[in-house]
């Protein structure tokens, strides 16, 4: 039986350089700073310029309601009396908008407040992400007619993480790409409205 | 011994090949990643980067990122606890508890992702994109096959939770064996299918292990339920909704496979798992390799009916007992029926 024992020791010595070959060549790799990859783990994100708010996350997502969600970026709104993302119907006086405006958003998630307190002015627009399904209707008409301020992300927290993303292999502008986060920059990027600091 | 040699040649023809020339076939390949689908590098500067970096608010509470090795440190301690006991040849109930702990923790609590299934083509993207891996990942990859040098596929019993989720739903007494003929044929399937994942991964970054994983429906919800409760005993829930996840697709196949399951043991590991013949391969050389003394053994069949990997083969005429450290997945159940102790 001692040629048996040999091939056995053979067999092990091969399947050690075999794992052995392919952590060298992982770990080289994560070595060196330029090539090196998360340590831990990656999130999907929508890139908000390739966008075209058709509505496919809200299905497609494995969970459902999807963890894709619409957000207003104050810092591009135009804080418009009429918004087309709230409000589909322009020719509408500024005093009925809240109780006769045709909502854009099927779950009624845009909010509308008046920043100076009056019928006319500025306004502010947020959407209720405990409501928004990210269907995309009002980033659909935000992108087309407005200053583009309302995009859909993936919220991260929301997020799977599946290793193949479901939205990305149905979304027709190919616009989800998978991105990580370091332990250093992670959510770090606290995002202060505006009209807080007045 | 022909069986030895057989797999004595492919393993040294892989040692050779996996390390030094793999890479430089699979950059070749890798250039033509067209498909839309896959996952590209993404440059630094590009769209996403700056608009994640400038809109993440952080009222959003995603899972802390320490998690990944905490789920590690619980996979290692789980695969050393199986090993003690599969060396020290106690009753399957420990190896079964290990099981029903890793099912609820790994499997329903962390979504059940840190399967290896799906590590083998994210291994594979990181050799030729390391960008794209992270060094937990490899982690997770390759300590399954280091327990397996010692105590053969302990991993496929105690700590995968894909492998948990059958070991505890099937039949234990007088549940379906294959017809010998029809064994040989169907362990050819997950080699082929390894190759597959390998070459999907290498062509468009596609998952191919996680697309034919049937138990991803009941995991990720499981792990969408627990986040849930957690918001809300913390104070913000996160949606009004009752959540779901998968369509009724993925059900019904989870649905089928369950039953298949209850008769036939273990369907998923002997049909399917990819990474079952890597740690298959290993453990064939392992340091302590599951045995049949042959003067003790009386011949009895009780362990061969009892095998859910049908690893165990008894040849009451020319009284040869065979047990394949190839199939077995060290569940223990094979040394409590002996009434001989010859396992």
């Amino acid at each position: 039986m001692d040629r048996r024992k040999f091939l056995v020791n053979l067999g092990r010595g091969a399947c050690a350089i075999v794992i052995g070959g392919v952590t060298y060549r992982v770990v080289k790799n994560q070595l060196n700073p330029q090539g090196a990859g998360p340590k831990t783990r990656f999130v999907w994100a929508i890139d908000p310029h390739k966008c075209n708010g058709c509505g496919i996350c809200e299905v497609a997502c494995v969970r459902t309601p999807s963890a894709v969600k619409a957000v207003n970026d104050q810092k591009k709104c135009s804080f418009c009396v009429v918004c087309y993302g709230h409000i589909s119907d322009k020719q509408i006086a500024s005093d009925k908008i809240i109780s006769d405006g045709k909502r854009v958003c099927p779950h009624d998630a845009v909010v509308r407040e008046s920043y100076s307190g009056t019928v006319d002015g500025t306004f502010i627009y947020t959407i209720d992400d405990k409501k928004c399904t990210g269907c995309g209707k009002c980033v659909k008409n935000c992108t087309e007619k407005g200053t583009q301020s309302m995009f859909l992300i993936i919220r991260p927290d929301l997020c799977i993480a599946c290793n193949s993303c479901n939205i990305a292999a149905k979304c027709p502008q190919n616009a989800i790409d998978r991105v990580w986060f370091g332990p250093e920059d992670d959510f770090k990027g606290e995002y202060e409205l505006e009209y807080e600091q007045n | 011994m022909r069986n030895l040699l057989k797999s004595i040649t492919l393993v040294l023809l892989l040692s050779v090949v996996v390390p030094f020339v793999y890479p430089s076939i699979a950059a070749v390949y890798a250039q033509e990643q067209n498909d839309p689908n896959c996952i590209r590098e993404v440059d630094e500067n590009s769209d996403v980067w700056q608009f994640r970096e400038s809109y993440v608010p952080k009222k959003y509470n995603p899972t802390p990122e320490y998690m990944v090795f905490v789920d590690l440190a619980v996979l290692i301690l789980i695969m050393v606890a199986g090993m003690f006991f599969v060396l020290k040849r106690k009753h399957s109930r420990y190896i079964k508890f290990l099981a029903i702990f890793t099912l609820v923790y790994l499997g329903l609590i962390r979504g059940g992702c840190i399967c290896p299934v799906g590590v083998i083509t994210n291994v594979t993207i990181g050799m030729i994109t390391p960008k794209l891996v992270g060094l937990a990942t490899l982690l997770v990859f390759i300590s399954p096959l280091v327990i397996a040098f010692f105590a053969g596929r302990v991993f496929c019993s105690s700590g995968c939770p894909l492998g948990a989720v059958q070991h505890i739903f099937y039949k234990k007494r007088k549940h379906i064996q294959l017809p010998l003929v029809v064994n040989k044929i169907v362990r050819v399937v997950p080699i082929l299918i390894l190759v597959a994942t390998i070459y999907f991964a290498i062509k468009s970054t596609y998952f191919l292990a996680c697309q034919l994983e049937p138990y991803k429906a009941l995991f990720f919800t499981g792990h969408v339920w627990f986040e849930q409760v957690v918001a809300l005993i913390s104070g913000n829930p996160m949606e009004p909704k009752f959540l779901s996840a998968f369509g009724i697709f993925s059900w019904s196949y989870l649905a089928l496979i369950l039953v298949i399951g209850y008769w036939i043991p273990r369907p998923f590991c002997r049909l399917l798992c990819p990474y079952g013949v890597l740690v298959g391969f290993v453990s064939m050389f392992s340091f302590n390799p599951r045995k049949i003394d042959n003067e003790k053994c009386n011949l009895c069949t009780a362990c061969q009916k009892i095998c859910p990997t049908q690893s165990i083969l008894i040849d009451r005429k020319n009284k040869i007992t065979k047990l394949s450290n190839y199939d077995c997945i060290q569940c223990n159940l094979c040394s409590d029926t002996c009434k001989t102790n010859a396992i």
